[in-house]
């Protein structure tokens, strides 16, 4: 199984190590819209990004934004914003990726419940399935 | 060519604000850069900042287990140390907290007697602990991987805080995850019997853009199964109740 593993993660770095496009950096010009070197000035200018904080119509308005830019700061909406963005050229990253394992595998714990630990306010449903005893390798 | 070296960093939540100044140090001054973010301004500012920079995402191949993308990910990074590179990977958030490839790498690269260590960043956790307002310190606090939580039936206490990872990915080792209410329902059904179907709770995503700001659904317990979420959803159990001091622990404690 670990052999089998190894060929395969081999053959993922190889195929996405070289050939994906999305998978290297682009490398379009990040500052090519007013839009992202807002953003780019806020991300490198700690006193700024305070600023829009506290009072983001005053940095908004010396800004060179169109109102519909300044609507789409001041809402907040990390969806709205990460659009934008994706129309400056931004490589479109809705969900963050998931880097965690879920730990199978593990044997169930004995049905004593831990000292001090409080019942709960009702019985647990009887009929929940019995905790699975076999799955993937779990991580260290 | 010198002998390779690993430096993994976190880029924190949001981007380029939550990143120490010594982890953009190691970006900048990088042979390789290697990162997995979350968002594509996290990705322009590494690319700006180091133009080697090449992201991880593209592993995620649909229909793979994660645990062979993860895999993949650390023979990606042990193949470039090998090759003589001082290397950085940078992932989102904190990069040991809640990442497996981070120190499987570490550890693989110092089996091998590479120089490897990890610096922290400003993960999901810290940013949940400021935006929802509540400190681990007053009742205590339990955070699992929700699939992890039910699949080994984890012992927790219902007095203390509880959170729970990647419940938008919750019963699915594969990539992409597939939302499925039902097994939101199972995860609903475990927690009833020891909040109540009205206890609230919250479904939390920290802000990812300098701007932006988190994602906070409170919500019945009871209600969770119905409640759209993200693979960055992250649910938080308030204590059902406060503990009581237990007397004999208190003498023994010269508490009294």
């Amino acid at each position: 199984m670990r052999l089998l593993n190894s060929i395969i993660a081999s053959l993922l770095a190889l195929i996405f190590g070289t050939t994906a496009a999305g998978s290297t950096a682009r490398n379009d010009d990040p500052q090519k819209t007013k839009f992202t070197d807002f953003l780019f000035s806020l991300m490198n200018e700690p006193t700024r990004l305070v600023a829009f904080r506290e009072n983001p119509d005053a940095v908004l308005d010396a800004a060179d934004l169109t109102p519909e830019e300044k609507e789409t700061l001041k809402s907040g909406d990390a969806g709205r914003i990460l659009s934008r963005l994706a129309q400056a050229g931004g490589t479109p990253v809705v969900h963050p990726p998931l880097i965690v394992m879920p730990t199978h595998g593990q044997p169930p714990p004995p049905p004593d419940r831990h000292p001090g630990t409080p019942a709960p306010t009702r019985a647990p449903n009887p009929s929940s399935p019995p905790p699975p005893t076999h799955g993937p390798t779990a991580k260290p | 060519m010198g002998r390779g070296s690993l430096v993994i960093v976190g880029t924190g939540m949001r981007a380029g604000v939550d990143i120490t100044p010594e982890s953009r140090a190691y970006i900048r001054r990088a042979d390789k850069v290697l990162y997995l973010v979350s968002d594509c301004l996290s990705e322009m500012w590494i690319a700006r900042n180091n133009p080697t920079a090449e992201s991880l995402a593209g592993m995620y191949i649909p229909g793979v287990p994660r645990q062979e993308i993860y895999a993949a990910m650390v023979d990606r990074i042990l193949a470039l140390v090998r090759q003589g590179l001082q290397l950085c990977v940078a992932f989102y958030g904190h990069p040991g907290v809640f990442v497996f490839p981070s120190h499987e790498a570490i550890n693989r690269a110092r089996a091998e007697g590479f120089s490897a260590r990890m610096l922290p960043g400003i993960s999901a956790e810290d940013r949940l602990f400021a935006d929802l307002g509540f400190d681990p310190a007053a009742a205590g606090c339990q955070s699992y991987e929700a699939t992890s939580f039910l699949v080994c039936r984890y012992r927790f206490d219902p007095r203390a805080a509880l959170i729970l990872w990647q419940i938008g990915a919750l019963g699915d080792c594969q990539w992409p995850p597939r939302a499925d209410p039902r097994r939101l329902r199972v995860l609903t059904d475990y927690l009833e019997p020891y909040y109540g179907g009205e206890h609230q709770v919250v479904i939390y995503e920290a802000a990812r853009d300098p701007v932006g700001e988190p994602v906070i659904a409170r919500l019945p317990l009871a209600a969770l199964p119905d409640a759209p979420t993200t693979t960055g959803s992250t649910l938080h159990v308030p204590p059902r109740e406060p503990a009581r001091p237990d007397p004999d622990m208190l003498r023994r404690l010269d508490m009294t």
